[in-house]
């Protein structure tokens, strides 16, 4: 468990315990609840959210001594403190409330491993073609970003379905609009690659040899809106309202558009035959100080190798995407006095195919240039789960 | 009541005492490394090379040739023959020579992705940029015959030169390379002013050096933090210096020496090149 959230636990068995002794006294009758005037309320809680199944992979890494014990590495995403605002309008005599909710969390994280020398890590995201220093898939190290921004709206009618002394429940329907992208990037090194040297006498230096990094870039966008309903209920566990158990959930069909795209380029050295004129990838072990002749007369292979990128782009836009959102929570409120509530719980919301991940799975290269011979599109769902707490006031 | 006071006691004091971390603040340590070049196992011309003083006053003592009020000595160089007086025939083991090179030393610092360049590549034709180690090893090639003293006539007189300390030694020692003249080759050019004929050496090609000496002296120091990586890569220049014969091979082989403590350590890539003109080697080294 992460310390913030046990610190949060801490807090929270600390407002516990106060509400319990408590000496206020909050005499306010809640039984006539139901016969209240029309009142706004607002809540606003943090909600400690973390985003789980994201399933960012930059890179594997691979094991020089058991190639079966290679592993994928993921970032880790942490737990972020964003607001969870809802605005009600309750209509008053039981006829309903109107409900509106926003969240929105962003997230940025980076990530670098490096291993100079040690060409040990796999370029996944770049594309297969002539990846990697010595056009293996492989590199001595990589940096990535990754970003996740996500918003959730919500409108809704909510009504009371049963109320009693020990429980009182209400459904509501309404509308949901969700906006989700994720990207991440990578740029994978030759940091410390062992060359023969290109130096004086054999040739002058040439720094446009120094192996540049292959870079990949991948990015989606979700635009979708929906139906929803749901289900609150409400346990009173002191009498007054100083204690109520609260938990509900709610799930919402959505139809979006989505767009995704794929941008990557790899670097390779490049001959260039002095006699025909030709040109193909140097292959590996990369000698260009050795010499070859021309017209009989020893000459710096590196005269004729240069370094050429091999670029791939892959887009898909305004793809129709049906989705889901499953809503859960469980926590606790407490009347401080009459206007003011305290709240506090755990929330779960899982966001279903609200990403999509385009990748090209074969690329070959022809005199044409490069061609695309199979893609992949991998959905991805998101989820935010967390403990919050806040405060309720009505107006 | 009370067990929900005791039940929020222990959440308390698990959420306390279990949100301790203790994380040691990571140190970085730096390694001091020393980087020597050679071009060894070259063989070169072997001279009789002895101690010379002018005595003309035939006391046996050293006269003040510059008049600076000390004793003055030279370096007197004839070719070590085999068969006197055929050519020169003593060649030398093989040892280190003094040989031009272009190098370049790059430093990768840990958790960047640039190389920061300490030393650049020199063009060829700087004579003043590298040079390898001269030959360090003493003479074990037996006596030498005593050589008599040499009167030179002079019109100011009869100046006699002495010798002593005869010993055998290779044209690339530093001493030799450095001997550039001597009285008697002044005084009578033909035949002491010919290299291996009494001069030592034609031109002192310099100590041994790197990047000219602009960063830093010899033996090259250089100074890795935890993680850092070094890159070194060299060739050597196609001809020797100027007046240093190389018997065999023609083209000596350039190596590296890369210590730790005086210890070597172990690189990636090699220390030493192949046979050949403008030959090279190329390594890298990540200190852990």
């Amino acid at each position: 468990m992460r310390t913030k959230t046990r610190w949060f636990l801490c807090t929270l068995t600390f407002v516990f315990v106060t509400v319990l002794t408590g000496s206020a006294a909050f005499a306010q009758d809640d039984a006539e609840e139901d016969k209240q005037p029309k009142h706004f309320y607002i809540e606003i809680d943090s909600w400690i959210a973390q985003p789980v199944g994201t399933e960012y992979e930059p890179a594997t890494r691979l094991n020089p001594i058991n190639p079966l014990d290679s592993e994928i590495i993921r970032f880790q995403q942490g737990t972020d403190s964003s607001g969870y605002y809802r605005l009600g309008y309750d209509i008053g005599n039981d006829v309903g409330e109107f409900l509106f909710t926003w969240y929105a969390q962003e997230q940025e994280q980076f990530k670098q491993e490096f291993t100079p020398g040690t060409f040990n890590f796999g370029e996944i995201l770049t594309h297969p073609l002539l990846a990697g220093y010595e056009n293996d898939g492989r590199s001595d190290g990589f940096e990535s970003n990754i970003a996740t921004d996500m918003s959730d709206f919500r409108f809704d009618f909510a009504r009371a379905a049963f109320r009693s002394d020990r429980l009182s429940a209400r459904w509501f329907v309404g509308y949901r609009r969700v906006k989700f992208n994720r990207s991440i990037d990578a740029a994978y090194f030759a940091l410390s690659p062992v060359q023969a040297p290109l130096i004086p006498p054999a040739t002058e230096p040439r720094p446009d040899l120094d192996p540049l990094p292959d870079q990949a870039q991948l990015s989606s966008s979700y635009k979708g809106r929906g139906l929803e309903a749901g289900f609150d209920v409400k346990m009173p566990l002191v009498k007054n309202g100083r204690l109520t158990f609260d938990a509900g959930f709610a799930l919402a069909a959505m139809r979006g558009k989505m767009n995704s795209d794929y941008r990557a380029v790899n670097y390779a050295y490049i001959f260039r035959d002095p006699v025909t004129d030709e040109e193909s990838v140097f292959p590996p072990p990369y000698n260009f100080g050795d010499t070859i002749l021309v017209d009989g007369q020893p000459m710096v292979i590196a005269n004729f190798v240069s370094q050429q990128f091999f670029a791939v782009g892959l887009e898909s836009e305004s793809r129709s995407t049906t989705s889901s959102v499953i809503d859960v929570y469980a926590g606790f409120r407490g009347r401080i006095w009459s206007e003011l509530e305290w709240l506090a719980g755990f929330r779960n919301t899982y966001y279903g195919d609200v990403a999509v991940e385009l990748r090209p799975k074969v690329v070959s290269m022809s005199d044409g240039g490069v061609n695309l011979q199979d893609v992949t599109e991998v959905d991805r769902f998101a989820e935010y789960e967390g403990f919050y707490f806040g405060l309720a006031y009505r107006f | 009541m009370r067990s929900i006071y005791g039940m929020a006691g222990i959440i308390l004091f698990v959420a306390l005492t279990g949100s301790c971390d203790t994380t040691q603040p990571l140190l970085l340590e730096e390694q001091t490394f020393v980087l020597k070049v050679r071009a060894p196992s070259a063989q070169t011309n072997l001279f009789d090379v002895y101690d010379g003083f002018e005595d003309s006053d035939n006391d046996g003592n050293p006269d003040d040739i510059d008049g600076d009020g000390n004793p003055d000595f030279f370096l007197f160089c004839l070719f070590r023959t085999l068969t006197p007086p055929g050519p020169p025939a003593g060649v030398s083991n093989p040892t280190s020579v003094p040989f031009g090179y272009t190098i370049e030393i790059s430093i990768l610092r840990e958790g960047e992705t640039e190389s920061e360049l300490i030393v650049t590549p020199a063009a060829v034709s700087d004579p003043d940029a590298n040079l390898t180690e001269y030959d360090q090893t003493a003479s074990t090639f037996g006596p030498v015959l005593p050589l008599a003293p040499i009167p030179i006539n002079t019109p100011t007189g009869t100046r006699i030169f002495k010798f002593i300390n005869g010993r055998i030694l290779s044209e690339a020692r530093r001493e030799v390379m450095a001997s550039t003249t001597n009285p008697l080759e002044i005084l009578q050019p033909d035949p002491y002013a010919n290299k291996g004929e009494g001069l030592c050496s034609v031109f002192d090609p310099g100590d041994p050096r790197i990047d000219g000496g602009a960063t830093g002296p010899y033996p090259y120091v250089i100074v890795l933090g935890k993680g850092d990586t070094v890159t070194v890569s060299a060739r050597r220049a196609v001809t020797a210096p100027t007046g240093l014969t190389i018997r065999n091979p023609p083209a000596p082989s350039l190596s590296a020496s890369f210590t730790l403590n005086g210890s070597e350590v172990i690189v990636r890539g090699t220390k030493a090149s192949g046979l050949g003109p403008g030959e090279g080697f190329s390594f890298a080294y990540t200190s852990r």
